[in-house]
C-alpha cells in the first residue's frame, strides 16, 4: 500500500484544477475561487506562492498552458460564454482578453511549439470549434463539426500535428486530427464511454486514450504509429474522469478516483500495467497531474474541505511525508537476509506512513579493535527503553558522525538480554537513538526495532510490524502500520 | 501436553522473547523438541531453544544445552553459556562453564564470565583470577576483573 498522505494547500475552490509546469521543480496550479475569480498557487522549487487572485468570473474549470519557460496561458469560459483568456509573459499578467465564442463545454488547450496555442471547445450547436494563437495573431474560430457530447480532449505528438478526441452522440469515442496541412475525420473509435476523454502521447506518432466504460471501469484504447489497438479494460470501478500523464517515453501513469472517494494509481512500465494502487485522500474533483521531470509526478485535487491537495512521487516513493536518517553499521554480516533486504522491507511498511527511509551510511566496524570485538555479541541487560545496557552506552560511542537526529542500527553477531537470546534490542542512551539486531534476524526485524525507537511498543496482532509475537511469523507481509502508530512515529523528533 | 515442533517454533522464535512467559507454557516434554530445535540450522530459533532450555530443570535440558556448548558455532555456545547461568545448581554447569571460560571464541568468554558473575561460582574463582593476566583482549581483562570483586 502507498502512502496515503496528501499536502493541504488551502484556499477554497469551486472547479477542477488545472496544473502546469515550465520547467523542471515549477508548477503553477489553477481554480476557481468561491468569487469565482482565478485563483494562482505557484510551486518555485523551493516553496509554494499564492493563493493569488487574478480576478475575472469564470464559469468553466480553467484550463493552463505553457508554450516556453516562464510562459504560462490561462483559458476559461466567462459569464458570457466566450472564452477568456489571461497570460503571464515572464513579468506581469496580461488580460484578461476575451476571445470570444459560445462555447458549452470546458475547453481544451495544446501547445505543438513555442509560441503556438490551439483551443477547442464545443459550441452552442453541439459542434467541435477551434481557435488557434499563431504566435502573432488569434486565428479562428473555425467549425470542426461533428456533435460532440463531453469535453474536447486535444493531444499533440509533434510539431503542428494535433488530434482531438470527444465523445459522440453514439456514446463512442470520436476523432479528428491535423496533419499539419489539412484536417482528418471524424472516425469512430468505438466503445462506449461514460467520462471525458484522457489522452497523451509519450513519443512521435504515439497516443493513448484513457475513459470509463459502461461497467465503470477505466478502458484504454492507443495507436502505436500505424494502427488502432484496443479497447481494453484496465479494470477498476472509477467516480471520476481519468487523468493520464507521461514522464517518459513508453511510460504512462493514470490516475482516478475510486468508489471510496480516494485517488487510484496504474501505470504502465514499458511492458506490463501496475497497480491499482491507492493513494488515499477524499477528494471532490477531478485529479490534475503533471509531471516536470523523469520520474517525477505531482497530483492536485479539491479535498472534501475543497482545499487543494497535493502529493507526488520523487522516483522512489510518494511524498508528503517524512524521512527518517539511518545509518547501518556492521559488526556481523547478517546470515539470513542481506541488508538490501531488510531495508527494502522496512522501506516497503514505512513507507505507508509517509516516511521515506533514508540511508546515509552504510559502514562495517572493524570488530578486531578489542573494544568492539567485546560488543559483536551484545548484552543488552533488561533491554528496556530509557534504560540501555553499559555495552548498548559503549557500542553507541561508534556512532561515527551520525547526527543526533539520525538512528543507528548496528549488526551483532548475536544479541542477548537478561534472560536469554534476541532478535534485537532498542533501548539507547539519550542522544543517541540507535538499535542492536542480530546477525540472524528476520527480514522486518529492521523495520520492528526502529519502530520501538519511534516511540512503538509490542501488539498481538501477527499482522502487524509491531507484532509480539515474532517478525518471523509475520501473517500476511509485507505487516502493516495502523494510524495511531503511525500518528507516533511521525510525532517523533527522529522523522522529519 | 507437549507442543508440536511448529507450535513450539511460533512460541519461542520472537524478536524480544520474554522467557518468563513463554518459560511457564513449556512442560517437560517440550524438551525432546526443544532440544532438537537447539541444534536448528536457523540460529533465531536455536538461541532461543537453548534459552529455553537453561530453564527447564531437568537432566535432558542440561543435556541439550551441554550439546550446544559444544557447537561449532559460537553463536549457539554464547546462548548456552548464557542458559548455564539458570542450570547453576547443576555440578556438570561448573565444568561446562571452566571450558567455556576458555573458549577460542571472545564472544563465549564474556557469556562465560558474566554467568560465573551473575551464580557467583566461587569455584570458578581459580580460573578467572588467571583470566585476569592471561587474556588477550583488554576488556574480557577487566571482565574478569570486576567477576572476581564478586566471587
Amino acid at each position: 500500500m502507498a502512502n496515503q498522505q496528501w499536502e493541504s494547500l488551502g484556499g477554497i475552490i469551486t472547479s477542477n484544477i488545472s496544473s502546469v509546469c515550465w520547467s523542471a521543480n515549477r508548477i503553477d496550479s489553477f481554480a476557481r475561487g468561491t468569487d469565482n475569480a482565478l485563483y494562482h498557487r505557484w510551486w518555485n522549487g523551493n516553496a509554494w506562492g499564492g493563493w493569488e487572485s487574478l480576478g475575472g468570473i469564470i464559469t468553466s474549470d480553467p484550463v493552463a498552458v505553457s508554450w516556453g519557460p516562464n510562459r504560462l496561458d490561462i483559458f476559461a469560459k466567462g459569464q458570457d460564454n466566450a472564452v477568456w483568456h489571461r497570460w503571464w509573459n515572464g513579468s506581469h499578467w496580461g488580460g484578461w482578453e476575451s476571445l470570444g465564442g459560445i462555447i458549452t463545454s470546458n475547453i481544451s488547450a495544446v501547445c505543438w511549439g513555442s509560441n503556438r496555442i490551439d483551443l477547442f471547445a464545443r459550441g452552442t450547436d453541439n459542434a467541435l470549434y477551434h481557435r488557434w494563437w499563431n504566435g502573432t495573431a488569434w486565428g479562428g474560430w473555425e467549425s470542426l463539426g461533428g456533435i460532440i457530447t463531453s469535453d474536447p480532449k486535444a493531444v499533440s505528438w509533434g510539431s503542428n500535428r494535433l488530434d482531438i478526441f470527444a465523445k459522440g452522440q453514439d456514446g463512442a469515442v470520436w476523432h479528428r486530427w491535423w496533419n499539419g496541412s489539412s484536417w482528418g475525420g471524424w472516425e469512430s473509435l468505438g466503445g462506449i464511454i461514460t467520462s471525458n476523454i484522457s489522452a497523451v502521447s509519450w513519443g512521435a506518432n504515439r497516443i493513448d486514450l484513457f475513459a470509463r466504460g459502461t461497467d465503470n471501469a477505466l478502458y484504454h484504447r492507443w495507436w502505436n504509429g500505424n494502427a488502432w489497438g484496443g479497447w481494453e479494460s484496465l479494470g477498476g470501478i472509477i467516480t471520476s474522469d481519468p487523468e493520464a500523464v507521461c514522464w517518459g517515453s513508453n511510460r504512462i501513469d493514470i490516475f482516478a478516483k475510486g468508489q471510496d472517494g480516494a485517488v487510484w494509481h496504474r501505470w504502465w512500465t514499458g511492458s506490463t500495467w501496475g497497480g491499482w494502487e491507492s493513494l488515499g485522500g477524499f477528494i471532490t474533483s477531478n485529479i490534475s497531474a503533471v509531471s516536470w521531470a523523469n520520474n517525477r509526478l505531482d497530483l492536485f485535487v479539491r479535498g472534501g474541505d475543497h482545499a487543494m491537495y497535493h502529493k507526488f512521487w520523487n522516483g522512489s516513493h510518494w511524498g508528503p511525508g517524512e524521512t527518517l536518517n539511518l545509518h547501518i553499521k556492521i559488526l556481523t554480516p547478517p546470515t539470513r537476509f542481506t541488508i538490501n533486504e531488510m531495508l527494502d522491507s522496512m522501506r516497503q511498511v514505512y513507507a505507508n506512513a509517509g516516511i521515506a527511509v533514508n540511508l546515509v551510511s552504510t559502514e562495517t566496524l572493524n570488530i578486531a579493535t578489542p573494544a568492539l570485538a567485546v560488543l559483536n555479541d551484545i548484552d543488552t541487560g533488561s533491554c528496556t527503553g530509557g534504560n540501555p545496557s553499559a555495552e548498548q552506552i559503549a557500542l553507541s560511542a561508534f556512532r561515527n558522525n551520525a547526527g543526533s537526529s539520525d538512528v543507528v542500527v548496528y549488526v551483532c553477531r548475536s544479541v542477548t538480554w537478561n534472560s536469554g537470546s534476541l532478535n534485537g534490542c532498542a533501548s539507547f542512551p539519550a542522544n543517541r537513538p540507535m538499535a542492536v539486531i542480530a546477525s540472524y534476524c528476520s527480514r522486518y526485524t529492521l523495520g520492528h526495532e526502529v519502530g520501538h525507537v519511534l516511540g512503538l511498543s509490542h501488539v498481538n496482532d501477527n499482522n502487524r510490524l509491531m507484532t509480539g509475537n515474532g517478525t518471523d511469523n509475520i501473517t500476511n507481509p509485507p505487516p502493516d502500520l495502523v494510524q495511531s502508530e503511525i500518528n507516533t512515529m511521525l510525532a517523533s523528533t527522529l522523522t522529519n | 501436553m507437549s507442543h508440536t515442533k511448529q507450535e513450539l517454533i511460533k512460541l519461542i522464535d520472537l524478536d524480544e522473547p520474554d522467557y518468563e512467559t513463554i518459560v511457564p507454557q513449556l512442560t517437560k516434554d517440550d524438551i525432546p523438541l526443544l532440544a532438537e530445535l537447539a541444534e536448528d540450522a536457523n540460529p533465531a530459533i536455536a538461541t532461543k531453544a537453548i534459552s529455553c532450555l537453561g530453564f527447564m530443570n531437568d537432566v535432558r535440558a542440561f543435556a541439550g544445552v551441554e550439546k550446544a556448548a559444544k557447537s561449532a558455532n559460537p553463536v549457539y555456545r554464547i546462548a548456552a553459556s548464557h542458559a548455564l547461568r539458570n542450570m547453576t545448581a547443576r555440578p556438570a554447569a561448573a565444568t561446562l562453564l571452566e571450558k567455556l571460560l576458555d573458549d577460542d571464541d571472545i564472544g563465549v568468554k564474556k557469556f562465560a564470565l558474566k554467568t560465573v558473575e551473575a551464580s557467583r561460582l566461587s569455584g570458578l574463582k581459580e580460573k578467572v583470577k588467571q583470566m585476569q593476566t592471561k587474556e588477550a583482549n583488554e576488556h574480557i581483562r577487566s571482565l574478569s576483573k570486576q567477576v572476581m570483586e564478586k566471587l
